[in-house]
């Protein structure tokens, strides 16, 4: 499930379109239609209650979320069903095929899957944000055709292909370059941010290229500005909020793709407390009757993407100029 | 007409090509060069040396290249090395990919018959119950990892309801077709329904704004009936763009599909590449990528082809972007 | 040919009702249209000459509502007519010409196909007999090769010839009143006046009444006997179209009127414009509408609301100080 191109393409015109900061009062104005938007609303309070249970994980958890608590007496597997209480131990989601705690897995799980996808996503910015940005300053000349034909084909890579041969490049787990080690969360994360920062590429060379237009732009030149500044002090301080609202939009995917990779068994490796590493332990005990085991760190995994998701669409509806109310005169 | 569809073929050569090099690099990436990781730790030296003259590996970059498109565009994608040994990478891709076409297929089928109906009847009811519903149903759709909801459907079907579809396995087209839809009908909607709504959105956004045309408001000062207006007017040009999206979408489908033949262990692309990449089996992995990439720019293609069939603008003017 | 009365329409409010507020489209219009005659409604963008129009056709859509007056059509009611009948009675009884002719017509839809469609609907000719009367109506309004033509796709017609197609359409079924609305604005001035011919000719032939809709004085002066203009939902004035350039009595009128080119004035002297812009028909002012901008508005401007006041032979205006500025 990680390609979307007919969703982002909108946000990314929606959000060059913008033209953020430009405006006083914008923030005001975005935070009124925001606030209408019941939906949105509900999707920013699953975010924030998502990110309270990862950050604080450690304190909320019961248990540590690797260790086994053996089978329980007269028991032959350590899988213990729901609310299952025993020697004034309490697992309310029960425990793993390793008698680990399954609700601890859960919230730990949350903490590695919000590190990869901020991560992630901080990274796919560096580098996006970075080749948009030379890319829509070279308008035009081959340095930009060069940049945006890469661009344009690892677009037309499915994301979740890409990230696996990347991934088949690499290899599992840590890497080794020379004297260098990689650990398996960093190589995951640069996997995932080369996937995604084509998108970021794209939206900044849009901004870029707008602001380049602007008089501000102009006038600076003629003031005597070298480019370098001018790309430093003028544009850049434009193109942020664009771009930290693709930034926020593209969470879900991105998540999803983690998420993804964790299931295949391409991605975090156990015992790391991982989502999809749970969803791909659990297939084995489905026929078992084991449903929570799957269930619970799959309606945890979609929350979250819902979450996101409807915040995406609040801010782009209420970032987006053309929502504005139609009205049947003329 | 056929102009143009040469006109496109020629166009999508470049995109093949320059994928076709950022394929060949990327096995070079791997750390410490390929032939060493597909070893393992155990590295006789002269072993190395023959794999690696064996693979062409000892050639300058460019020729190796050269060597590997060149075979590549004749159907030769080079020999599995690990996964299993000595077997051509073309011959396991022929094997593998019946099974994950026939799934791409099947999910879509089942993705158009769920989306377009309801994506007509959300934007007709616009902010009505209907509507509504259609909406949190089809985000909390594209909200649930496609592998959760396949496990889901086999709790849901293969456990509790019908215990003899057996979600788990997988019967080769020869054995039947009708035991082998069965099984494949399963993962068929755990994909489908997780791309219907994808489509869903976009085609009711696509009616919304048909809806709205100058040429809706014609039909209707010219007395024309409503099922005529819906027909010809608003379902026919909103089918464009969201044709598109299908087309630019297929990505997602092989993508969904890798994702989804583990859940339900079907031997497709999926299930191949994955051991490619745990059993470091380089020409497998880039043979399916290729694959992949090439597949993708054929359906555009035919993507394209089709909507230059829907839009008379597009098949009088030629190129389109 | 006798005059007949075509349209009458009394005292017509349309609202929309949006999250901003009401909306006050159409706020209570009167006028008529006979046989044979074109009536020319001229106002700024945003003035309501569109929603009038719509409203007759019966094809105001939520949040919009018709709140009161009456429509009649030679002597019926239409806001008494089912969905049903309106239906049947638009594109029969009842054309409309629409502003853009590009995105007017259906992109994906043969000219010929679209006109064809209309008296599907209308007529109970076979599709042989379709495809023939396509052709013979693309060739009165003056389309060459009408039997090719009738094949082609919008986007394969240059812009002169899509109106006419759009004017084919709606009068493929002869109806009795033809609606323009702004439909030469796209155009340059040879192709302008072509159509009006075209509009001529048939009005002659068929005798149909026309409204023309527009914002530009000059084109009424050429083809219309009879205007009303509208401000702010509202028509501000009514007459004979040489009374009217000849002493315009409404300040908004004057101001139009100052904004058409003089052809005696020699070298570009700027003309001058109504300074401000139309008021938002949520938020209208107290009092006369037209106060913010009016250079004539005194304290009971402010106060009071004119209404539409007959003056003389046929000529009413909706001014409180129409007596008193010269």
């Amino acid at each position: 499930m990680n390609d979307k191109p007919e969703v982002d393409k909108r946000q990314e015109t929606s959000v060059t379109q913008l033209g953020l900061g430009k405006h006083r009062g914008l923030l005001e104005e975005f935070w009124h239609n925001y606030k209408k938007n019941k939906l949105s609303l509900i999707g920013g309070v699953i975010v924030i209650t998502f990110l309270i249970i990862a950050l604080f994980a450690p304190l909320i958890s019961p248990y540590n979320p690797v260790e086994q608590f053996g089978a329980p007496s007269g028991e032959h597997h350590p899988l213990r069903p729901l609310s299952k209480g025993e020697e004034g131990r309490f697992f309310l989601f029960g425990t793993d095929r390793f008698g680990r705690d399954i609700l601890s897995r859960t919230f730990f799980g949350c903490r590695t899957l919000f590190e990869l996808a901020v991560g992630s996503i901080a990274v796919a910015l560096l580098i996006g944000v970075t080749m948009g940005a030379v890319a829509g300053y070279n308008n035009g000349n081959w340095i930009d055709e060069t940049i945006m034909r890469v661009v344009d084909i690892m677009i037309s890579f499915p994301t979740l292909v890409l990230a696996i041969a990347l991934l088949g490049a690499f290899g599992i787990g840590k890497m080794k370059i020379g004297p260098i080690t990689i650990s398996n969360m960093i190589k995951i994360m640069i996997v995932i941010a080369i996937t995604y920062s084509p998108r970021f590429a794209r939206v900044m060379r849009g901004v870029v290229l707008q602001e380049m237009g602007e008089d501000y732009v102009d006038a600076a030149k003629m003031a005597g500005a070298s480019s370098g500044r001018v790309l430093v002090n003028e544009i850049f301080v434009n193109t942020i909020p664009p771009i930290i609202v693709q930034a926020s939009l593209m969470m879900a995917t991105t998540i999803l793709t983690s998420a993804s990779l964790s299931f295949l068994g391409l991605g975090l490796q156990p015992p790391i407390p991982s989502l999809g590493i749970m969803l791909n332990e659990s297939r084995d005990f489905l026929f078992i009757g084991a449903w929570w085991y799957a269930v619970i760190p799959g309606l945890f995994i979609s929350t979250i993407i819902l979450g996101f998701n409807l915040l995406g669409d609040g801010l782009r509806d209420s970032l987006d100029p053309k929502q504005a109310r139609k009205v049947g005169h003329k | 007409m056929g102009v143009y569809v040469l006109k496109r073929l020629i166009l999508a050569l470049p995109t093949l090509f320059i994928a076709s090099i950022i394929i060949f690099l990327l096995i070079h990436l791997a750390p410490g060069g390929p032939v060493r990781v597909m070893l393992g730790p155990m590295q006789d030296p002269s072993l190395v040396a023959k794999l690696r003259s064996q693979l062409g590996l000892d050639l300058p970059l460019h020729q190796q290249y050269i060597r590997w498109i060149t075979k590549a565009v004749h159907g030769n994608l080079g020999i599995s090395v690990t996964i299993q040994r000595g077997s051509p990478v073309t011959q396991l891709l022929i094997q593998r990919y019946a099974t994950t076409l026939e799934l791409a297929f099947l999910s879509m089928i089942i993705a158009l018959i769920i989306a377009i109906p309801t994506g007509i009847i959300s934007a007709l009811q616009q902010n009505k119950l209907a509507d509504h519903i259609s909406r949190v149903v089809a985000l909390i759709g594209v909200s649930i990892p496609n592998f959760f909801l396949g496990i889901i459907l086999i709790l849901l079907i293969g456990v509790i309801w019908l215990k003899p579809w057996g979600a788990g396995g997988f019967v080769p087209l020869t054995e039947g077709i009708g035991k082998n839809l069965l099984r494949m009908l399963l993962p068929a909607i755990a994909l489908g329904t997780a791309y219907s709504a994808i489509v869903m959105r976009m085609m009711r956004s696509a009616m919304l704004n048909t809806i709205n045309q100058d040429y809706v408001r014609t039909a209707r000062a010219m007395g024309i009936g409503w099922w005529s207006i819906l027909r010809k007017d608003i379902i026919k040009n909103a089918l464009i763009p969201v044709v598109t999206v299908i087309g630019n979408s297929a990505g997602y489908l092989l993508g969904g599909s890798i994702v989804t033949e583990t859940v339900f262990r079907l031997p497709g692309i999926g299930a191949l590449v994955i051991t490619g990449v745990f059993r470091r089996d380089f020409p497998v992995i880039q043979g399916v990528v290729l694959s992949i990439v090439v597949i993708r720019i054929l359906i555009n293609l035919s993507v394209d082809l089709f909507y230059s069939f829907l839009d008379p603008r597009i098949r009088a003017g030629g190129s389109n972007e | 040919m006798n005059k007949e009365l075509l349209l009458d329409v009394d005292n017509l409010v349309t609202r929309f009702y949006t999250e901003e507020g009401v909306v006050r489209a159409v706020d209570g219009n009167s006028f008529d249209l006979y046989t044979a005659e074109t009536v020319g409604i001229v106002g700024e963008s945003g003035s309501g000459k569109t929603v009038t129009m719509l409203s007759v056709m019966g094809l105001i859509e939520n949040p919009g509502r018709i709140e009161s007056g009456t429509i009649l059509y030679k002597n019926e009611d239409l806001l008494k007519k089912s969905d049903k009948e309106m239906r049947k009675l638009r594109g029969d009884e009842i054309g409309m010409v629409f502003q853009d002719s590009l995105s007017s017509l259906n992109p994906t839809y043969t000219i010929g196909g679209q006109i064809s469609r209309v008296m599907k609907f209308h007529t109970n000719l076979s599709q042989k007999e379709r495809r023939k009367r396509t052709v013979e109506i693309l060739d009165s309004v003056g389309i060459p090769e009408p039997e090719k033509r009738a094949k082609n796709y919008p986007h394969e017609f240059s812009g002169g010839m899509r109106q006419r197609a759009l004017i084919a359409m709606a009068i493929s079924c002869n109806p009795s009143i033809l609606i323009l609305d702004e439909p030469t604005t796209a155009l340059d001035v040879t192709i302008e006046a072509q159509i009006f011919e075209l509009v001529e000719d048939l009005k002659a032939d068929f005798g149909m009444g026309t409204i023309l809709i527009t914002h530009d004085l000059a084109v009424v002066a050429n083809s219309c006997k009879r205007v009303a203009i509208m401000y702010a939902g509202r028509i501000v004035e009514k007459s004979d179209i040489y009374d009217l350039y000849d002493n315009p009595l409404h300040p908004y009128t004057r101001g139009l009127l100052n904004s058409i080119p003089d052809l005696n004035s020699e070298g570009k002297t700027k003309l001058p414009s109504i300074p401000g812009e139309v008021p938002d028909l949520i938020k209208l002012p107290d009092g006369c509408n037209f106060n913010p901008r009016c250079k004539y508005a005194e304290d009971k401007c402010f106060i009071d609301d004119p209404e539409l006041e007959e003056k003389n032979q046929g000529r009413s205006v909706a001014c409180l100080r129409v007596d008193e500025i010269e």
